[in-house]
C-alpha cells in the first residue's frame, strides 16, 4: 500500500446538518497531487480547517504527514504549507518585509530567497502593500508565502481564483515540480478544469459528503464519450442494441448516428463498420462533462 | 513570538504615537501652563462639588502635585493608556475578522505562543504609554513648580501601566472567546466605564464605599504615589486580576475553532 500523506475516517465537523464535512474517509498518497473537488459550500474548506488544525474535529480520526493536527499542530505547520481561500495579505506588509517576517517566524533564513524567486517566477511585485494588492497578485502572494519554505504537503483551498490562464499554467508546472520533488499537494478547487492538468487523483465532495475518490486516469475511464456516425441512409437505432456501454443513441433522417457510450469503443466501430458508415467523427472526452454526471448521479441517487 | 509581537506593534505604531504625542501633550503642556493660573485655582478648588473632586481623584489642584495628578492620573494618563491598550487586544479578534491571522495561525508555533503575541503586543503598548505618561510628568513637573522625584513619578505611573494591562487583557479575553473585533472594544471601554462610575459612586456614597476595593479605577490610584503612598493592594489586585483574566483569554484561544 503506497504511504499516504493524509488519512482519515468518519472526518467530521458540521456546522448545521449537511453544511461543513460528514464522515469523510480520506487518502491522499505521498508524492501526488490530489484534486479535491466540489462545489463552493460543500465542505472542502472545513477540510481544510480541520487538516491544518484550525478546527477540531467533531468525529473521527486523521493524520497528516502521520501526525494528529490538533495536538502536533506546531510541528505539522513546520512541515506544511497552506494557502486558504481568498486569503488576504496583511495591509501593513509587502511582500518582501512578509517574506522576512515568515523567515523569522519560521526559523528558515532561506525562505527570503526562495520567495523571491517563486515570486519573479509568478510576476508577483514584492514591493507593493497588502492592501494595494489586486485579488490575483494576493492569491499570488498567498502562494509565495505557502511555497517558499519548501514544504512536505502543500494545502491550496482555491489557488487560482483571479490569476489569468498563463499564471494557472505556471502554478500546474511548479505544483508538478513540487510531487516531481516526492512531496505532496492537496489542491481544492471548485472546477475541474483548474486540476484536471495536474492532478493525479481526485476526490469529489457535495453536501459535505465525500462522493467520490479515484485516480483521475479512472475519471476518464469512466466519462461518457461520443462518436457520430454517417451513412447513406437512415439507420434504425436497434441496429446497435446488444452493444454493452451505450447510453444514448440520437437518430437523425439524413443518416446521422449520435452514440454516447462508456467503455471501449471497438463495438461500436465493428458494428459501425458491419452497416457501412461512411464517416466517424469521435469526441474528446470532456472530464468536466463527467465531474457534472458524477454529481448528478449522486443527486439521482439521493 | 517576540518577532510577531514587535511585528504588531509596527503595524500600530501611529495608534502607539498618537496615544504618546497626545500623553506627552497633556503631561508637559498642561502642567507648564500651572504656574500661571495657580492663585486662581485655589479658589477654583475651594469651590468645588465633592462629586467633581472624587471624578479627579480627590486630588487638591490647588497644589502642583495634586495638578499633576488631576491632569495627567486621575483621567487622562488612564483613559488613554487603556484606550490603546484595548485596540491592541480587539486587534487579536480584527486580524481574526479580515482573515489575516490566517498567514499566522498556520506557522510553526503553538497557538499558546500566537496568543502570546498579542499579550506581548497589550503589554507593550501599555509600556510605551505609562512610559510617556511618566517621561512627561518627569519634564512637565519641574515646569509647574512641583518637586516630585523620579522615583514617585515612577511609582505613581505604575498602577496606570497595570490599568492599561488589565483593560487590554478584557478586551484579548472577549477577541479569544468570540472573534468579533466590536464587542472585544466595547466591552472594554465597558469596563472602563463601569469602573470608572464604581469608583465615583464608591467616593460619593458612605453605603457604596464598598465598591473601591472592586473597582480597577480604585486600584490604579489616580497617581497617589505623588502625594502620598502607592496603592500596594490595588497595585497587587491590578497585577494578578491582569494575569488571571489573560490566562483565562489564552486558554480560551488555545480551544477554540478559528473559522478562517
Amino acid at each position: 500500500m503506497a504511504p499516504t500523506a493524509i488519512t482519515s475516517t468518519d472526518l467530521t465537523y458540521e456546522y448545521a446538518p449537511g453544511v461543513g464535512a460528514v464522515g469523510l474517509d480520506l487518502e491522499v498518497p505521498v508524492g501526488e497531487v490530489y484534486g479535491f473537488l466540489g462545489p463552493n459550500g460543500a465542505g472542502k474548506s472545513t477540510a481544510i480547517r480541520i487538516l491544518t488544525a484550525l478546527i477540531r474535529p467533531q468525529r473521527g480520526t486523521v493524520s497528516v504527514l502521520g501526525l494528529d493536527p490538533w495536538k502536533d499542530s506546531t510541528e505539522l505547520h513546520g512541515r506544511i504549507g497552506v494557502l486558504m481561500s481568498d486569503q488576504p495579505a496583511p495591509r501593513h506588509h509587502n511582500g518582501a518585509s512578509l517574506l522576512t517576517l515568515l523567515a523569522k517566524l519560521r526559523s528558515r533564513p532561506d525562505v527570503v530567497a526562495r520567495g523571491h524567486e517563486l515570486a519573479e517566477r509568478l510576476s508577483l511585485d514584492l514591493s507593493k502593500k497588502g492592501h494595494e494588492l489586486s485579488l490575483g497578485n494576493r492569491q499570488k502572494l498567498g502562494l509565495v508565502t505557502a511555497l517558499a519554505h519548501e514544504p512536505e504537503l502543500v494545502i491550496l483551498d482555491e489557488p487560482t481564483n483571479g490569476l489569468d490562464p498563463l499564471l494557472q499554467r505556471e502554478i500546474g508546472l511548479v505544483l508538478r515540480e513540487i510531487v516531481d520533488e516526492g512531496r505532496t499537494v492537496l489542491l481544492s478547487s471548485h472546477s475541474l478544469h483548474d486540476v484536471e492538468a495536474v492532478a493525479d487523483n481526485v476526490g469529489f465532495i457535495r453536501d459535505a459528503i465525500l462522493v467520490e475518490q479515484l485516480p483521475l486516469a479512472a475519471l476518464a475511464d469512466r466519462a461518457v464519450r461520443k462518436v457520430i456516425l454517417r451513412f447513406d441512409a437512415e439507420i434504425g437505432a436497434s441496429a446497435f442494441d446488444g452493444i454493452e456501454g451505450i447510453e444514448t443513441i440520437r437518430v437523425l433522417p439524413d443518416g446521422e448516428v449520435t452514440i454516447q457510450y462508456r467503455g471501449p469503443v471497438a463495438d461500436v466501430l465493428t458494428r459501425a463498420g458491419e452497416l457501412g458508415a461512411q464517416t466517424i467523427e469521435a469526441h474528446p472526452v470532456e472530464l468536466e462533462e463527467t465531474f457534472l454526471a458524477l454529481y448528478r448521479g449522486y443527486e439521482e441517487g439521493q | 513570538m517576540g518577532a510577531l509581537a514587535f511585528d504588531l506593534a509596527k503595524s500600530r505604531r501611529i495608534l502607539i504615537a498618537g496615544i504618546c504625542a497626545g500623553l506627552l501633550f497633556v503631561s508637559i503642556g498642561y502642567l507648564a501652563l500651572y504656574p500661571s493660573f495657580d492663585d486662581q485655582l485655589q479658589a477654583f478648588s475651594d469651590d468645588l462639588p465633592d462629586a467633581y473632586k472624587a471624578f479627579i481623584g480627590d486630588a487638591d489642584i490647588a497644589s502642583a502635585e495634586g495638578y499633576i495628578r488631576s491632569q495627567v492620573y486621575s483621567l487622562l494618563g488612564p483613559l488613554l493608556v487603556a484606550g490603546a491598550a484595548i485596540s491592541a487586544g480587539a486587534g487579536l479578534a480584527r486580524t481574526e475578522r479580515d482573515h489575516t491571522l490566517a498567514v499566522f495561525a498556520v506557522m510553526p508555533m503553538s497557538r499558546r505562543k500566537l496568543f502570546g503575541s498579542w499579550w506581548l503586543l497589550v503589554l507593550l503598548v501599555s509600556v510605551i504609554g505609562a512610559g510617556a505618561a511618566f517621561i512627561g510628568v518627569v519634564i512637565g513637573g519641574p515646569l509647574a513648580g512641583a518637586s516630585v522625584g523620579i522615583g514617585r513619578v515612577a511609582l505613581a505611573t505604575l498602577p496606570v501601566l497595570f490599568f492599561g494591562l488589565l483593560m487590554g487583557s478584557i478586551a484579548l479575553l472577549v477577541s479569544a472567546l468570540t472573534g468579533a473585533p466590536g464587542m472585544a472594544s466595547g466591552v472594554g471601554w465597558l469596563a472602563i466605564l463601569a469602573s470608572f462610575i464604581a469608583n465615583s459612586f464608591a467616593e460619593l456614597i458612605d453605603s457604596l464605599s464598598w465598591l473601591s476595593a472592586v473597582s480597577p479605577w480604585a486600584w490604579h490610584g489616580a497617581g497617589e504615589a505623588i502625594t502620598s503612598e502607592v496603592n500596594v493592594g490595588g497595585v497587587i489586585a491590578l497585577i494578578a486580576s491582569s494575569v488571571v483574566i489573560s490566562a483565562l483569554a489564552m486558554l480560551t484561544f488555545e480551544r477554540r475553532n478559528l473559522h478562517l
